[in-house]
């Protein structure tokens, strides 16, 4: 149990993980990078968010700015991150100790990086559990060798005696994932845990961390830029785009009622298994914007079909749709008649508020082979 | 999977490329064991078709790839290349067919010299390669063979001036004898390879356009030494050493206006190609690549690989390093660019869904050995390789009413390639695998129209094809949920 400072008051209907209006910035010699502007949620026991986004979106750092694993110096924190009702932004590396581990823990993308090469698997393992646990040798030898077998390794009493090296990628998440689950986490970021990895294996994983989740009442935060990833496996979906989510849903609802042109530009560039050979694919033209100096505006709407005018003005707010928990940050959000007018307009004028040129949608069938 | 065969060859006249029986291998150290990276594998693609390879890390996709271009040259095995077998082609034969087959790779960034511009990354093979395909333009041709031609017909009055010289000043003792001959035999050895430059101008493969020019300018001294030696005789020294410079000026002139027209004509085919890609030329040329994103790498990559205007490009893993939406603009170009340069493209990729994406047939690969082969969307409908089904169910499907399951995916992983298990590779994972497949390997067999399967036990065909059509009208009318793929287990199976 983390204590914080005393006159934090604690409260029980905050959920287990409350994150309000975290800001992370870099300053670099260019400026300063927003590259977490302004993110809230709230997570329980048992739940998952799914953060999905682009590269450079800021999903990453989000992750790592809630674990507090960010470099000491250039960096500008902003907002509150309540784990158990207690904020712990202002921890020291001291305090973040109580919480590294045995609170909150990750797993990061890349399995041969994150593990030291030259220790042995069991060490690795039973490091944190003498640090954070207190378990002698012979205890922590044994929780090492349950862990092992609980993440599916096979024959996991020599494999405590092996190098990372000697496991073959998914081997060595999956030791990585134990190391994370050693001292029994409520909270649990996988951050690309599977991009590294081969899709038959990714599913193994995924499957893996989802059971090791249901087991252990966790909370998990599954931080991936494949929309496919999170969407039979987490419980609401956060889109990110330039340091902000621009989409915050419950699973279904995000799929069924998409409101962000993003989030459906994101959806519809998916190649589709079940789409023909040759479909043409939607593409999302341009890039993101610089998060050094953000335009004023939407940031999406340079490359959005339906920008009109007030999108390049002002940023728009978080709005709640009329969907329970689903919100948007959209003026003119899809599925909606304002979107149809903003639509139709761009597409007499050939293009959007920022220039984008549009054109009439294809009809299905034509647009397929060149 | 795991099986041999040629059954699903195609008749060799109607083919581009075929691999026929491709075994790569490499020594483990010195222990003797080897890693049986490809075993076996027989493959082809007809011109104008993307052939998709997919598979797993370790499958032998990429090795299979990289050994059509013969980088190394497989351990056995044939690669046909419009008839010609590349792995019996001498070094000098073999690099001639380079401008034909391009590579694009899978990391765009770490596959540009960082030292280098966007102008000179793209320009280098066209530097290497001047050759039929790319003409400098009529201009330069004739401007180099009006060279030639002045050449040879000063190198010819070199030889006159030497040879009769003499007889009309008479027995002049001014030039002693050892000059004479060596002059005589400097305009000689020049006048015979002004005229071989002549002859071959045309039709000349010159594999380093700077060892051509180095040779250019060895005449073109040679040249001067003769027809100066000549006019010296005639007259005099002083009006000899004068001419010859005057001569000298106008020759360094000429060959650096025939290098101009040829860098001009260089530079245009790099515009050319890097607008088709969708980069600006302009604000590209004097960058270097780490002032772009990874996408935009690609495609100064994709405009590399195109500048030669070659037949086949093997692309390995072009999308794996890029985010999805990069990823379609990336697969959209590389559909354009087929078109637009008639291309055969061979597309390795782990992604089945991409690769459905861009395939007219697609070949599964596991653990070097071919699985199944079959155009994408019957493939797709009907997987008969429980391997093939596996890969299937694995996919993340961008759709949450698809609620992913335990049941379908593959258990454990791939088996080391030094020791692969015998009879059928893919036994040790496989649901459905009985003892035949311990002990006798499965050879390719037809099964459906253009559908080949290397395998005992396949799956059955589900039926009428679900087809995408029908899918897509499940999805539109918002009712049935997409199925997926199952894999229905043998009542036998037995694990090993």
């Amino acid at each position: 149990m983390i204590t914080g400072p005393a006159n934090e008051s604690r409260d029980p209907s905050a959920g287990l993980l409350r994150v309000v209006d975290v800001k992370t910035h870099f300053r670099t010699e260019r400026g300063t990078v927003r590259a977490v502007d302004g993110v809230s949620f709230t997570l329980d026991r048992g739940r998952t968010l799914g953060i999905v986004g682009e590269s450079g979106s800021g999903k990453s750092v989000l992750s790592r700015s809630i674990m507090g694993l960010l470099p000491g110096k250039n960096v500008v924190r902003g907002g509150h991150v309540f784990y158990e009702g207690i904020d712990i932004v202002g921890f020291d590396k001291h305090q973040m100790r109580h919480v590294w581990g045995s609170e909150m823990s990750m797993v990061f993308q890349d399995p041969m990086t994150s593990l030291n090469p030259v220790m042995k698997i069991g060490k690795q393992i039973t490091e944190s559990l003498h640090e954070h646990l207190k378990m002698d040798s012979q205890e922590a030898a044994d929780t090492a060798l349950a862990l092992l077998s609980s993440v599916g390794i096979p024959e996991p009493a020599a494999r405590l005696q092996e190098y990372p090296h000697q496991l073959s990628g998914g081997m060595r998440q999956r030791v990585v994932i134990a190391i994370a689950l050693a001292c029994g986490p409520k909270v649990l970021f996988a951050d690309e845990p599977t991009t590294a990895l081969d899709v038959t294996v990714q599913a193994q994983i995924l499957n893996l961390l989802q059971q090791q989740q249901h087991e252990r009442h966790m909370a998990m935060i599954l931080v991936t830029h494949d929309l496919g990833v999170v969407a039979g496996r987490s419980h609401e979906i956060a889109v990110m785009y330039a340091g902000k989510v621009v989409e915050h849903a419950p699973t279904a609802s995000l799929f069924a009622n998409v409101r962000m042109p993003y989030t459906e530009a994101l959806l519809s560039s998916i190649p589709r298994i079940e789409n023909p050979s040759h479909t043409r694919l939607d593409v999302i033209g341009g890039r993101p914007p610089d998060l050094v100096s953000p335009p004023p505006g939407c940031g999406f709407a340079p490359r959005c079909k339906y920008a009109q005018p007030r999108c390049v003005q002002e940023p728009p707010p978080l709005i709640e749709s009329e969907f329970p928990g689903h919100s948007y940050r959209c003026f003119y959000p899809v599925g909606t008649p304002a979107n149809l007018e903003a639509y139709q307009r761009n597409i007499t004028a050939g293009r959007s508020a920022t220039g984008l040129p549009v054109e009439a949608p294809v009809t299905i069938g034509a647009g397929g082979r060149l | 999977m795991a099986g041999s065969g040629m059954e699903h060859l195609r008749n060799p006249n109607d083919v581009l490329l075929r691999v026929e029986n491709l075994v790569m291998e490499f020594p483990v150290g010195k222990t003797g064991l080897k890693v049986h990276a490809v075993s076996d594998v027989s493959i082809d693609a007809k011109a104008g078709e993307t052939l998709g390879l997919v598979g797993e890390s370790g499958c032998g996709k990429s090795t299979t790839g990289k050994a059509m271009m013969q980088l190394p040259r497989p351990t056995s095995g044939r690669v046909l290349y419009a008839g010609t077998d590349l792995t019996k082609l001498s070094g000098p034969d073999l690099r001639k067919t380079r401008p034909e087959m391009q590579m694009i790779f899978q990391d765009p960034i770490s596959s540009l010299n960082p030292r280098r511009r966007v102008s000179e990354i793209v320009s280098e093979p066209l530097w290497i390669w001047v050759n039929d395909r790319n003409p400098p333009g009529p201009k330069a041709v004739l401007a180099r063979n009006l060279l030639y031609g002045v050449a040879g017909i000063w190198a010819l009055l070199g030889v006159a001036a030497m040879l009769l010289g003499p007889a009309v000043l008479g027995e002049g003792a001014e030039i002693p004898a050892r000059v004479t001959a060596f002059l005589q035999a400097a305009m000689e050895a020049a006048a015979v390879f002004a005229i071989a430059q002549m002859a071959g101008a045309r039709n000349k493969k010159s594999p380093i356009v700077s060892l051509a020019y180095a040779a250019l300018s060895l005449v073109r001294v040679l040249l001067l030494i003769a027809f100066g030696g000549g006019l010296t005789i005639w007259t005099g020294l002083i009006g000899g050493a004068s001419l010859a410079a005057m001569l000298a000026a106008a020759l360094v002139w000429s060959s650096r206006t025939e290098i101009k027209i040829m860098s001009d004509h260089i530079d245009a085919k790099v515009r050319k190609a890097l607008e088709d890609v969708g980069i600006d030329p302009e604000a590209a040329w004097n960058r270097r690549p780490h002032e772009f994103s990874g996408g935009q790498c690609q495609r100064i990559c994709i405009a590399r690989s195109l500048v030669l205007d070659p037949k086949v490009i093997i692309c390995d893993e072009p999308v794996s390093a890029l985010d999805v939406s990069v990823q379609a603009q990336i697969l959209n170009l590389l559909e354009d660019m087929k078109a637009r340069y008639n291309l055969t493209l061979v597309f390795i990729a782990h992604d089945l869904a991409v690769v459905k994406n861009v395939s007219d047939r697609v070949a599964v690969m596991y653990l070097g050995k071919m699985c199944e082969v079959a155009p994408p969307d019957d493939l797709y409908a009907n997987p008969a390789h429980p391997y093939t089904a596996a890969l299937l169910s694995s996919i993340p499907v961008p759709d949450p009413r698809l609620k992913p399951t335990d049941e379908n995916v593959l258990g454990g992983e791939i088996p080391s390639p030094i020791a692969p298990p015998s009879g059928c590779r893919f036994r040790t994972r496989c649901p459905r695998a009985q003892d035949m497949c311990a002990q006798v390997e499965p050879k390719m067999r037809q099964i459906g129209l253009g559908h080949y399967v290397a395998c005992h036990f396949p799956l059955e065909s589900t039926g009428p094809k679900p087809g995408a059509a029908q899918l897509a009208a499940n999805r539109a009318a918002g009712g049935v949920a997409p199925q997926r793929v199952t894999m229905p287990k043998a009542s036998g199976a037995q694990s090993f």
